[in-house]
């Protein structure tokens, strides 16, 4: 049924001509894509799990995660401002969770900050910085459960498909994720 | 004897008449300044009234958006446009600093504007279209005049543009020139990159006549010649107003530099306008906002 209403919806987007990037790693206000673009993510962080997600608008997205601990984890992502760029301001409503996300875009530099509530609280705030085309760097603060630690990493780009490499505390996290139009 | 100065005076009333005077006009780096936009409108009809013959007025990038401003960081892109088009430039190259805007309010610009949006090597992947065209060619009076439009690699917001491939601008822009064949008198490259950076393309491709160029926010008093072309900048603010008369041949497509100068522009007071206030005040609450929840 909520895989029926799903393509209902995006169905019933019109498509335009210029989409955002999968996010690869770090989640962030706006969404994936555009109206009716899918991505597809495979992360290794928390748990390993594959990722589909569609895009309906482009202030909203739905998302729904396989993995081992759950066959069905579905998430809703939500654009909740866009009149104040640079600043967008997001949140992600998970079945146990849910996550305000704000990304400050300042043309190559980019600062996204979140935090969850949830069974698993966190907060982040990372700097990602564009150098060329194909190559993001990322440092930030992450405070989980265990404690604050630092995050780095790298992501790899080639149109709409990427690659991401972080470390923190918690360890390497990897993310492959592809927009398909 | 009198022979022979009869035949060179007839000659050279034929080489004047031969050649079609261009006056062209060029900014960059406006950078949303519109605290000189009264200024620069009144030079510009002045040097209008004045000119010999046809005129261009062309801009070399980074006009809509600035981040050293709060205000130019957040609102304006859509009052300069109309200022713009009121005052009729002709084209606009995209500057790394206009691509900050997200991608809706770039078509939405382009869409607004009554002049050409010039990039020719940021090219969409496949199946897409940029609020952008790699060049155009403009008549004016009796000339073609092809225009090619190129952006500095630097500084590009390139995470928040995955559908757009960069390639290198003298590889894109001499396509172009290829492309346009000999059906254009004059081949202008208006771009967003440093003198340095245009002079190094200037050599690399020759059949370019003029480099109007940007982001590295210098003023060439005299143009600097590169081989038969010649390359150009204004300064950065809307601080000077270039002005540049050729003459061109079209016959021979001979491209000669009959003038140039640089016009300072006095700044004029102006207040913040409320839209724009008010769109400052609406991210500087939601800031706070974020602040407060990530914090508390």
């Amino acid at each position: 049924m909520g895989a029926c209403l799903l393509v209902l919806a995006s169905l019933a987007c019109a498509l335009v001509a210029a989409p955002a990037g999968p996010w690869l790693g770090l989640p962030q206000a706006g969404v994936q894509g555009d109206a009716g673009d899918s991505t597809i993510t495979w992360a290794s962080f928390p748990a390993t799990h594959l990722a589909v997600s569609r895009t309906l608008a482009e202030w909203a997205e739905v998302a729904v995660s396989i993995s081992r601990a759950s066959l069905f984890d579905p998430a809703l992502h939500l654009v909740l401002t866009q009149a104040t760029f640079p600043l967008v301001v997001g949140a992600a409503i998970h079945t146990d969770s849910i996550d305000f996300l704000a990304s400050l875009h300042l043309g190559p530099v980019r600062i996204d900050a979140g935090r969850s509530w949830g069974e698993t609280p966190w907060r982040r705030v990372t700097l990602r910085f564009s150098a060329k085309a194909y190559l993001s760097m990322v440092v930030g603060l992450e405070e989980r459960k265990q404690g604050t630690s630092l995050l780095a990493g790298i992501q790899l780009r080639r149109g709409l498909a990427g690659v991401s490499l972080l470390v923190g505390r918690s360890g390497w996290r990897i993310e492959c994720a592809v927009v398909l139009r | 004897m009198r022979r022979l100065v009869t035949a060179i005076i007839l000659s050279a009333i034929a080489l004047s008449v031969a050649a079609t005077p261009l006056r062209i006009l060029y900014t960059n780096d406006l950078h949303l300044r519109f605290e000189r936009l009264g200024g620069l409108a009144t030079a510009i009809r002045q040097e209008r009234e004045a000119a010999r013959g046809s005129v261009l007025l062309l801009d070399a990038g980074d006009t809509w958006q600035d981040f050293r401003r709060p205000v130019a960081a957040v609102w304006g892109a859509e009052s300069m446009v109309e200022w713009m088009n009121a005052v009729a430039y002709d084209a606009m190259a995209i500057g790394n600093h206009d691509l900050c805007w997200p991608t809706k309010k770039l078509e939405a610009l382009s869409g607004l504007a009554s002049f050409h949006l010039l990039c020719a090597n940021l090219t969409p992947i496949t199946g897409l279209e940029a609020p952008f065209e790699p060049c155009a060619i403009v008549t004016s009076g009796s000339l073609r005049v092809l225009i090619i439009g190129g952006v500095t690699e630097e500084l590009l917001p390139y995470h928040d543009l995955p559908w757009l491939v960069y390639s290198a601008p003298e590889i894109s822009m001499a396509n172009e020139v290829a492309r346009a064949g000999d059906d254009v008198d004059v081949i202008i490259g208006l771009v967003h990159l440093p003198v340095q950076d245009s002079i190094r393309l200037a050599e690399q491709i020759p059949e370019i006549d003029l480099w109007i160029t940007g982001h590295s926010h210098e003023s060439t008093e005299q143009p600097v010649q590169v081989g038969e072309a010649l390359v150009v900048q204004a300064g950065a603010f809307g601080g000077r107003l270039g002005v540049l008369d050729l003459d061109i041949d079209p016959a021979t497509g001979d491209v000669e530099l009959e003038a140039h100068k640089q016009i300072a522009i006095e700044t004029e007071t102006s207040s913040l306008p409320r839209e724009g206030l008010r769109s400052l005040l609406l991210v500087f609450a939601a800031m706070l906002a974020t602040a407060a929840i990530m914090l508390l």
